[in-house]
């Protein structure tokens, strides 16, 4: 097992000296594609940092009646609280009301009016894990209902569209990037159908001669593998320059997880290793 | 009692046993009601003119043709029974020498026969210790690392045979082994399977060329329009 082991790492190495150009461009096609998925990874991940931000303001705004009193409005806070979605619940009384108001159209406002008109509220927060537009929508509607509550406010409503746009980017994104990976695996695959229908000679005689299929097949997943892996490393290094190269022009523009680079290398180990698997199996 | 022990005995006896084995290609050419024996240590050449059927009956035995009709049987392998995945250690029982030499050009002399014992796994010291034995046996210990294109067609052939004796199979096949050479490399390439066979080793010998062989020691099949005459 030892010695069939040793001479398919050499037949590999030694299927790259004997087919350097194809090899070279198996490499290259693995380096281009992860290339070409990088750039879509950064679109996703990066469109997705974005909605997430606009998401942040989930707040519901609960309008007290006038005719409350602060037990009364105590109460009300104790009621949403007790709500399996909400995470905290801020009292804005009438006067807090006020001076926010002023410090926003200015001091003529009370000189108009004698009373203040604003009305107490409650502003309400939903858990991170329940922050979602429905989840908000449904909550408004529910407390809006209560007695003591004049009116409910939300800000989602205003996202609505764009939540559905950068949802429907979000699926597109998802789409594109399979359709990428399904091409590439397909290209590689190709490439190395080529490398080995040029040398399907040489595995006609191999099985004349009695070797298993699975012998002749562990030189050419190995080449695949050790393929993928010097084009996953190649488009790390590549990738890793440009967002050098981008991060010092324009600081904290793009986001990329850490291991991402780690999960190029990986990507190309496993569309070299499958598309040569791919290719194998239907010469035998 | 005694014919069934005696039956067990002679299929045991027999390498090669080919019964009522028939094959037809789309073209409607192929071989029908093929039956013959190959006993170990035997030498045997299958004559027929190009195109009889000689090469088929030489493919059904290393099953890369299947028997529509009959069965063959190597060794301890049977063609009504073996599984698909057993078909390589069939094929490590024999020794196959082609007529165009299926030499693989990238690599040298040494490797083009040592990849057999690779094949099966065999130990470095061992496969070294093989393959230039019968590199000796077929006189071309020099040119070990020399690669095919670099040889003559006779050489090549030899190579070829090297290849096929490496293993240390119990027969050894050859399909019109002289069919690409001159007829004074041709005797040589004989001589050298006949020197093989003297070692114990059988052969099973397909040619054209009855001249050629009809003064060696050996028993003649004749096959004409794919059936034994």
């Amino acid at each position: 097992m030892m010695n069939s082991l040793v001479y398919s790492i050499q037949e590999a190495f030694d299927g790259f000296r004997r087919a350097r150009v194809s090899t070279f461009m198996t490499i290259f096609t693995i380096s281009f594609l992860l290339f070409i998925i990088t750039l879509f990874s950064i679109l996703f991940l990066n469109a997705d940092r974005l909605v997430n931000t606009l998401h942040a303001e989930y707040d519901i705004q609960a309008f007290i009646s006038n005719t409350y009193s602060e037990e009364e409005v105590e109460s009300l806070r104790q009621r949403v609280m007790r709500l399996e979605e909400i995470g905290e619940v801020e009292y804005v009384s009438k006067k807090q009301a006020a001076i926010e108001f002023q410090q926003e159209f200015g001091d003529e406002f009370f000189d108009i009016l004698e009373e203040n008109p604003l009305p107490a509220s409650l502003i309400v927060k939903l858990k991170q894990e329940h922050q979602n537009v429905n989840n908000v929508k449904s909550i408004s509607a529910k407390i809006a209902e209560w007695e003591g509550i004049d009116e409910t406010v939300h800000s989602v409503t205003g996202f609505d569209l764009l939540i559905k746009v950068s949802n429907s980017a979000r699926v597109a994104l998802v789409v594109l990037l399979t359709i990428v990976v399904l091409g590439s695996m397909f290209v590689v695959s190709n490439t190395i159908r080529l490398i080995i229908n040029a040398r399907r000679h040489i595995i006609e005689t191999m099985e004349l001669v009695g070797a298993t299929h699975a012998f002749i097949r562990r030189p050419y997943l190995l080449e695949g593998l050790f393929q993928g892996f010097l084009g996953g490393t190649f488009a790390a290094i590549i990738v890793f320059i440009l967002l050098q190269i981008v991060d010092a022009q324009w600081p904290n523009l793009i986001w990329m997880p850490a291991t991402y680079l780690l999960g190029l290398v990986a990507a190309g180990v496993i569309f070299g290793f499958l598309g040569s698997l791919f290719a194998v199996k239907r010469f035998l | 009692m005694r014919t069934r022990s005696l039956c067990v005995k002679k299929i045991v006896m027999n390498m090669i046993e080919l019964q009522n084995v028939k094959v037809t290609y789309s073209t409607g050419d192929g071989i029908e009601r093929i039956s013959f024996n190959v006993a170990p240590g035997e030498m045997v050449f299958l004559v027929g003119p190009s195109g009889a059927g000689k090469s088929t009956v030489l493919k059904t035995i290393y099953l890369e043709e299947w028997p529509e009709e009959g069965h063959v049987r190597v060794a301890d392998f049977h063609s009504l029974f073996i599984k698909n995945k057993d078909i390589p250690y069939l094929r490590r029982h024999l020794g196959v020498v082609f007529q165009d030499f299926k030499l693989l050009h990238d690599r040298d002399v040494f490797s083009n026969v040592s990849f057999v014992l690779e094949v099966i796994g065999q130990r470095k010291k061992e496969i070294k210790r093989h393959v230039l034995r019968a590199l000796a046996d077929v006189g071309l210990s020099h040119k070990s690392r020399k690669y095919p294109m670099e040889l003559s067609g006779g050489e090549q052939q030899r190579v070829s045979i090297a290849r096929a004796i490496v293993n240390e199979p119990n027969i050894v096949l050859a399909d019109e082994p002289t069919g690409n050479l001159d007829p004074v490399t041709a005797s040589e390439i004989l001589d050298v399977l006949v020197r093989i066979h003297s070692r114990g080793t059988a052969v099973l010998l397909a040619t054209h060329n009855y001249n050629m062989v009809k003064d060696y020691k050996g028993r003649i099949i004749r096959i004409e329009h794919g059936h034994l005459v």
